[in-house]
């Protein structure tokens, strides 16, 4: 399996405090990771390594065996929904049209708009192509921004808390569409959501400062306490009353 | 109306009103929707600077050529310059150093134009006066609006994608920072081409609500655009024809006009929402 994100001893920290310390990990093709952790423990900075947004103080990132900057563009990043201007002025097809922006690049071409309609059928939004990304619920807006992820074909998708602020049935429809995504590419979901797409999920990175990755099969209640710093109950959601 | 149009100054005013009312709509439309009318008032105030340095010099050093409107030009794309590195650089205090340079820009003018010989009316150019434009300042705000107009069409996608998601603009590449500080510059360059009818005072207000109104009609960007730019000419126009009948400067009377008609527009949409 090639190697596609690898963090080797890597610090970082905004003020004198380090948010992340000593981070050694490495992903590869075809895995579905779950980033876990507490507020304010790192995952998102941890995303934004990977994606050169940031730079670390010490050790390195590498993404595809190169500096995050030059590969990032392979990567389909989708922030949270809600952190966007409910009232921005902008359609579900031109928002899908910005994942193929690049540098020197200042028109769409016809064939280019072609494509993006196609990414935005497979998310299931052919219906509301034209409408103002403003008047969608929070789920379909969640899917535009993974279409406009997608629209360039990226090889790793990483997701920023997708499920935050979305009912079930929303939920369920996500994780049915990642289902699919994680036979052709590597998935990366930062989440508080322990349970959101517990089957599908490989590997899963721990992160409170100190970072530490499990295969998703042997992560175990002292695991969460230990990272959660609380006592935690485990929730399995496969797992139904008997009625 | 044939009588109005005789006086060249008042047929220079409508041409000016009516090409500046291109980029401001364009350029107020981007202003509005990044949200950065703070920056856009530090830069139309520091353009004094620039006006008073070339007062000054044309007056001391008898250079009658020398049209202030390149010394506000200067001025204002220096200000750009350095508020896009500013807020660039820092995070921290960030207002606070737009707020000085907003104030240093204003004061180096007024000083200049204190030790300008002769008489110098500072208030031409603070609040507009249309007796002051020339047929020199037509074709320089002609070739100014064509640029803006040509930058800001080839420019309209990769600006959209910034001002949707700046960093989702620069992990596909964009340098944000470079595009950020254009707009800045097209905004002082904005700023320079009506002084002489509304001064710089009072720009800002229409740069920015003509768009506001548009948004307010529409949900898309382009739309928003052209709306804006036919509002901002419907607000000059009819600003510069009361001010003419009314005997009042013209600059305020555009402000009052555009100000009242935004509060209505609030209004009324409120009105319909319910």
């Amino acid at each position: 399996m090639e190697e596609t994100i690898r963090f080797a001893d890597v610090s970082f920290g905004y003020t004198r405090t380090k948010v992340l310390e000593k981070a050694s990990f490495a992903i590869h093709e075809g895995d579905f990771v779950s980033i876990i952790g507490p507020n304010g423990g790192g995952k998102t900075t941890l995303a934004k390594l990977m994606l050169g947004l940031l730079v670390p103080e010490e050790g390195t990132v590498a993404v595809y065996g190169e500096n995050p900057v030059k590969m990032r563009h392979r990567i389909g990043y989708v922030p949270q929904y809600s952190l966007f201007d409910p009232n921005f002025p902008v359609s579900v097809q031109e928002v899908v049209l910005m994942g193929i922006m690049k540098k020197n690049k200042f028109f769409y071409t016809k064939e280019e708009r072609r494509t993006v309609d196609k990414t935005i059928e497979e998310v299931g939004l052919s219906s509301v192509r034209n409408n103002s990304f403003s008047d969608l619920s929070g789920g379909q807006r969640q899917r535009v921004l993974i279409a406009r992820a997608l629209t360039s074909k990226p090889k790793v998708l990483l997701m920023d808390e997708p499920t935050a602020s979305v009912d079930a049935a929303i939920e369920k429809k996500i994780s049915t569409l990642l289902a699919q995504l994680s036979h052709t590419m590597t998935i990366i979901l930062i989440t508080h959501d322990l349970g959101f797409v517990s089957n599908l999920v490989s590997k899963i990175i721990c992160v409170n400062r100190e970072v530490n990755i499990h295969p998703a099969s042997d992560l175990t209640k002292e695991h969460l306490d230990n990272l959660y710093k609380e006592n935690m109950k485990m929730v399995r959601h496969d797992i139904k009353e008997p009625s | 109306m044939i009588d109005f149009f005789s006086l060249p100054f008042i047929k220079y005013a409508f041409i000016a009103g009516l090409l500046a009312s291109i980029s401001f709509g364009v350029i107020g439309t981007w202003i509005v929707i990044r949200r950065i009318s703070y920056l856009t008032g530090a830069i139309a105030h520091s353009v004094l600077a620039g006006i008073g340095v070339s007062l000054f010099l044309r007056s001391r050093y008898n250079l009658p050529n020398l049209n202030p409107l390149f010394g506000a030009l200067a001025a204002g794309i220096l200000a750009a310059v350095i508020i896009g590195i500013v807020s660039i650089k820092t995070k921290e205090r960030e207002d606070t150093i737009i707020g000085a340079i907003w104030a240093i820009g204003m004061s180096v003018g007024l000083l200049f134009i204190a030790k300008t010989p002769g008489y110098v009316d500072p208030m031409s150019y603070l609040f507009g006066n249309i007796l002051i434009i020339s047929r020199g300042d037509l074709v320089l705000i002609a070739v100014l609006d064509a640029i803006i107009l040509i930058l800001g069409l080839l420019f309209y996608a990769p600006y959209q994608t910034i001002a949707f998601d700046e960093e989702f603009a620069r992990i596909r590449g964009i340098n944000t920072n470079l595009f950020n500080m254009m707009l800045l510059i097209m905004t002082a360059i904005t700023v320079v081409l009506m002084t002489t009818i509304i001064g710089i005072v009072m720009v800002i207000a229409l740069l920015t609500i003509p768009a506001a109104i548009a948004g307010l009609l529409s949900k898309k960007i382009w739309v928003i655009m052209v709306l804006a730019v036919i509002i901002t000419a419907v607000f000059t126009m009819s600003g510069l024809v009361v001010s003419y009948l009314t005997d009042l400067p013209s600059g305020s009377v555009i402000i009052v006009i555009a100000g009242v008609t935004y509060l209505a527009a609030i209004l009324a949409a409120k009105l319909f929402k319910h």
